[in-house]
């Protein structure tokens, strides 16, 4: 067992001292506190949507935001629970529930639009001009969240990523929605998810050798 | 543990000490491969990634499942390493392949003198080797090896580059002396 205890001097010389990670619902706020400035800063660049307040005052639109919300945050916890030692799976269910929510009041609002019951642009193809906004809002987040779930041990990559994935797209359709002088259509939701997942697989793919960082 | 991530190398080699035991039964336990070399290869694969890792665990919460989950992860990496090996190692004496054909002239490439090979490895200066012996014969990753020699993951990578080509011409060398 020469070479095992070998290997045990040779790591205890290189004992140094290292950064504790925060429990996951902790970091799921921190992510928060981070992006959701950088999101202020691009709807102050922007400019809020001209009819907010009305937005705001209908009970399913506000319904839709909060449940985007809480899915934004329960998937960033799943993220970066997926990669610790020792906790549950199960952590990827958390984002389920508020996420039915979310997507249900967003299906509904597209329902009522193919009816004729409602006006609305979540049916409609994405103004071109929208798309430069699209992209910097989803950027932001996706990058912090990346380099977060990369702090963990890379035990479920691919859940890991899909989870983090949910919360960006989550957030920054919600965001969109408050900035946005029309509703973030449906299609950018597709796109956004299917961007995500895809990059999801492509980071996740670490032979499983190299699971561990 | 609570120690060790800060840093006391004293306290780290006693908990790594501690439960190496343990980690050895739990591993032949539940090692499907064969022998016990390869189990104590698991133990070691452990203990390089409960280092790469140790910032993950939290004091608050026991440390045994935190242990066991990188545990089963490793048993899983090393059953899939094992099944990939054990493919590459089939014998041409099988019924998909039949028996081997004696008069047929041999084959360009012959697979090499693995003694030739080890000791060719050997003669390589220190930093190459160990490169060469954690990435290509291990299969550590960059960052694990990084992790247990203390070289950059830039260095490492000269490193296994330097090796190969220094291997390369050590043997075309060998081979061209033996051809002679």
């Amino acid at each position: 067992m020469t070479g095992t205890d070998d290997l045990i001097r040779r790591l205890a010389e290189r004992a140094v001292p290292v950064r504790r990670l925060r429990p996951p619902l902790m970091r799921a706020a921190l992510w928060l506190a981070v992006v959701v400035p950088a999101l202020l800063g691009v709807a102050l660049v922007m400019g809020p949507r001209v009819d907010l307040a009305g937005h705001l005052a209908e009970p399913s639109a506000l319904l839709t935001l909060g449940a985007g919300l809480v899915t934004a945050f329960c998937a960033a916890a799943a993220a970066l629970a997926l990669g610790i030692p020792g906790l549950s799976p199960g952590w990827a269910l958390l984002p389920l529930p508020p996420m039915l929510v979310w997507l249900a009041g967003f299906g509904r609002q597209c329902v009522l639009e193919w009816l004729g019951l409602v006006e609305g642009s979540r049916l409609g193809l994405p103004h071109p001009e929208c798309l430069p906004d699209i992209v910097v809002m989803t950027a932001v987040p996706t990058v912090v969240m990346v380099m977060m779930v990369r702090r963990g041990a890379w035990l479920r990559p691919r859940l890991a990523l899909a989870m983090g994935g949910l919360a960006v797209a989550a957030l920054t359709n919600s965001a969109l929605g408050l900035i946005h002088p029309d509703d973030a259509g449906l299609l950018v939701l597709l796109v956004q998810f299917a961007v995500l997942a895809s990059l999801a697989a492509v980071l996740g793919r670490t032979p499983p050798i190299r699971s561990i960082p | 543990m609570r120690a060790a991530q800060g840093g006391d190398s004293r306290a780290y080699a006693a908990l790594l000490t501690e439960i190496t035991p343990v980690l050895r039964r739990v591993v032949r336990r539940r090692w499907g491969g064969s022998g016990s070399a390869d189990a104590e290869d698991v133990v070691q694969d452990v203990l390089i990634s409960l280092h790469s890792v140790r910032h993950t665990y939290d004091p608050a919460r026991p440390f045994m499942p935190w242990l066991m989950a990188i545990v089963s992860f490793r048993l899983k990496d090393a059953g899939r390493k094992a099944a990939r090996r054990s493919v590459h190692e089939r014998s041409e004496w099988s019924l998909e392949h039949g028996l081997p054909d004696a008069a047929a002239e041999p084959a360009p490439e012959s697979p090499g003198d693995s003694e030739e090979l080890r000791r060719a490895i050997a003669s390589l200066p220190d930093g190459q080797r160990r490169a060469i012996e954690l990435m290509k014969l291990e299969e550590h990753s960059l960052k694990e090896a990084a992790a247990v020699t203390g070289m950059s993951v830039g260095a490492l990578k000269v490193a296994v580059h330097r090796g190969l080509k220094t291997l390369r011409a050590v043997l075309a060398g060998g081979k061209h002396d033996r051809n002679r």
